[in-house]
């Protein structure tokens, strides 16, 4: 009896092993000590290393690549008693090599049949071959979207010259049949366009960058660039957008793309004389978005059908407008990839009514900071596991930043109260408390609200960071430049910020250099055009401004940046060489300074401290 | 009389025909390359009054060669247009930074084109 049963347990053995060898993922088991005990063949390949050399070990005496060592020990739930407290981390790691591997690593934790922790499972899949069909389909995409539109551009470039009467008279017949052409030509640009789009956002390579954005901004630009059409069309347009709304993590680009294209589509269905409703409330936890219109509606059967590939309400109205298709289809993927909705109200001769929603970011993040002195920078360092405080601690330190540091959810709150740090990096894997509860609490109590966090994570899920009030998030293993980077952004944003328009180099590097050495943060731009892309980017404190520049001259920068209420606030300090141009004199008292050049950098340097102290009292 | 001069730097024949057809229609000069390097070249002996510099060509692209041209005492104040496939936001913001003065998109309308180069070099009609 006792042999059979012997027997059989061999039998198993020898198939579990069998098992092991013949799937493609490399496996290696480590007990309790974190020695291994088990590996399949796929992993000795991975680790180059023999199965008898290996067992019984500990992995630090045998791999000597780090980062594939780090993966290998990243793991410290030795308390996980129960199924139910079972977690899979995963993370990536590239090994050197040509071309490098690039293995995606699961833990899983082995429990006995009383559910105690009698160690854990590290699962290896090789993506290196799925990497490069990614990469290759990539390239594929981006060299058919060239080699399509050129000949593209050749007929539509024809056709005009011809249609515009550059080659001679045409008659209308000519002219009918040409239209026809261009305006395919036209269709098939954007169909184009559409489908990069689409099988870019399918096949997840479409990078998000993603950042609290203000929508009623994006709804306004939109409704800006539409309203010549609309007047010409008679379209009454209703706008229904309150000030002050929450703000929302997303994609602003995107969801601009979005935006834009509900509104063109209402413009396109609603005839001449028509009404068109652009509205934006806070509801809940969302935002949601909605533009109504007096076009000819949808009927029900279609709106089932409306947010997929390719579909095209079948009615005569619709072939004439024409469209790929595709627009509705990539709005919803954009929408859903930002953890909202996208739907349709409507009847047929009704008109319809498109919304999206859109999860609001939590109040009271991160804009406004503490002020500190330059020294003090103090930023608490919450994670259960010690070793890997002690690792973000070492990068932070040798910044010259002060760390303290808190190992559960009670300790962080207690300690982020009393000590009331400039900055917060929160592992979100804890023990007791989950790591986004503690940022909740974090974000509802008066005394934490407006402290930065800065999310490290083995899990990607930066919208839900974001949503939840996090300043920055962070995949782990930490990247000590990119965690060093973020901090500096965010404790930089106390310092001025100082816009630095001229278009002589030397003058830029020396300004930079000193008023560097005064605290102030420098951005430069060499032309007026520069100048105005950077002021896109972000808004400064101050702008230094020549007049004289290639492209856009200092006096064309001044007109446009006090025509929108975004820009027309910052103070302006013109620096020039030359004589003021007499005939410009009423640009010029738009600015707050004028400084002619040479002048010593104290003089200049105490203009702008005047100006923002003056700016900081009102 | 515009006795203006147009570098053209671009790779595909049946483009090249069509900038000179409609810019030649204005009394422009158009001198042709389809090489980034060679463009540099003739930029720095030829002293065009603006150069059309499409992106994606062989050897050097369009934004090095721009970049290229912008750190070259002869060439740095010839106003640069970048002709580009893609039309992303990011391009745009990608053409400016390396100093172009306007970006236009293919596939592009020959008025577009003309309209533009006149305003740059401020030619009224």
């Amino acid at each position: 009896m006792k042999k059979a049963k012997e027997a059989f347990g061999k039998l198993i053995e020898d198939l579990m092993e069998t098992i092991l060898s013949s799937i493609s993922d490399a496996i290696i088991a480590f007990d309790r000590d974190e020695k291994v005990v088990y590996l399949n063949p796929q992993a000795e390949r991975i680790l180059k290393v023999k199965k008898a050399e290996i067992v019984g070990q500990k992995v630090e005496e045998i791999i000597e690549n780090q980062e594939l060592l780090s993966a290998l020990q990243s793991f410290d739930h030795k308390e996980v008693s129960t199924k139910e407290e079972r977690l899979e981390l995963t993370q990536e790691v590239i090994l050197p090599g040509e071309p490098p591997t690039i293995l995606r690593i699961l833990t899983t934790p082995l429990l006995d049949k009383d559910q105690k922790y009698v160690g854990y499972l590290k699962t290896f899949q090789d993506l290196t071959s799925e990497r490069e069909i990614d990469r290759l389909k990539s390239e594929f995409l981006s060299t058919v979207s060239h080699d399509l539109r050129t000949p593209l551009t050749s007929i539509k470039g024809y056709v005009d010259l011809i249609l515009d009467g550059d080659a001679g008279e045409i008659s209308d017949i000519q002219r009918e049949f040409l239209e026809i052409v261009k305006h395919n030509n036209d269709r098939l640009v954007k169909l184009i366009n559409d489908v990069l789009d689409i099988s870019k956002i399918e096949s997840g390579r479409v990078h998000f960058r993603i950042e609290p954005i203000q929508l009623e901004d994006v709804v306004h630009d939109v409704i800006d660039t539409f309203k010549n059409l609309m007047a010409q069309k008679k379209i009454r347009l209703i706008t229904d957008i309150p000030q002050a709304l929450g703000s929302v993590a997303a994609d602003q680009d995107r969801i601009g793309q979005v935006v834009m294209n509900l509104v063109s589509n209402a413009l396109k269905y609603t005839p001449a004389g028509g009404k068109i409703e652009v509205s934006l409330k806070e509801e809940g936890h969302r935002l949601i978005f909605s533009v109504i219109d007096t076009g000819i509606g949808i009927s029900s059967e279609d709106q089932k059908y409306l947010f997929t590939r390719f579909f095209r309400v079948d009615s005569s109205l619709t072939q004439e407008v024409g469209g790929s298709g595709l627009g509705l289809s990539i709005c919803k993927s954009i929408i859903n990839l930002h953890g909202g909705e996208i739907w349709i109200e409507s009847e047929l001769g009704q008109g319809s009514n498109f919304s999206f929603s859109l999860p609001l970011a939590v109040k009271g993040a991160p804009s406004k900071l503490k002020k500190f002195a330059e020294h003090d920078r103090k930023i608490l360092v919450i994670d259960s596991d010690p070793d890997a405080a002690r690792i973000v601690q070492r990068y932070l330190e040798k910044e010259g930043h002060s760390v303290i540091k808190a190992f559960d959810a009670a300790e962080a709150l207690k300690v982020a109260r009393e000590e009331e740090p400039n900055l917060i990096t929160l592992d979100i894997m804890m023990e007791e408390m989950d790591g986004f509860e503690l940022l909740q609490a974090l974000k509802n109590d008066e005394n934490t609200k407006n402290i930065p966090v800065i999310i490290l994570s083995i899990v990607t899920d930066e919208h839900k960071g974001y949503r939840m009030g996090a300043a920055g998030y962070l995949t782990k293993p930490v990247n000590q430049q990119k965690l060093v980077r973020d901090i500096e952004n965010l404790l930089g944003q106390t310092k001025k910020r100082i816009l630095l328009v001229d278009d002589d180099r030397d003058l830029v590097k020396l300004l930079t250099l000193a008023l560097k050495r005064r605290g102030f943060k420098i951005e430069h731009a060499y032309n007026g055009l520069e100048a105005i892309v950077a002021l896109k980017r972000k808004t400064p404190d101050l702008i230094l401004l020549d007049l004289r520049m290639p492209e856009m001259d200092g006096y064309q920068v001044i007109e446009k940046l006090k025509k929108s209420p975004k820009t027309s606030q910052i103070p302006i300090i013109v620096m020039t060489a030359y004589h003021f141009d007499e005939t410009k004199t009423d640009v010029l008292k738009l600015t707050a300074e004028q400084i002619s050049k040479p002048f010593p950098v104290e003089i200049l340097a105490s203009k702008i401290q005047e100006l923002l102290g003056r700016k900081l009292s009102e | 009389m515009n006795n203006n001069k147009i570098l053209l730097v671009e790779d595909e024949p049946d483009i090249i025909r069509l900038v000179k057809f409609t810019l030649e229609q204005r009394n422009f000069e158009v001198v042709a390359t389809s090489n980034g390097l060679a463009a540099i070249e003739i930029a720095s002996t030829e002293k065009p009054d603006l150069i059309l510099l499409d992106v994606m060509m062989p050897v050097i692209n369009g934004y090095e060669t721009c970049v290229r041209l912008k750190k070259n005492e002869k060439t740095k104040s010839i106003p640069v247009i970048i002709l580009s496939a893609k039309a992303q936001k990011k391009e745009v913001d990608r053409a400016l930074r390396v100093g172009a003065a306007d970006f236009i998109a293919k596939p592009f309308s020959p008025r577009e084109l003309r309209e533009k180069i006149e305003k740059i070099l401020s030619i009224k009609n």
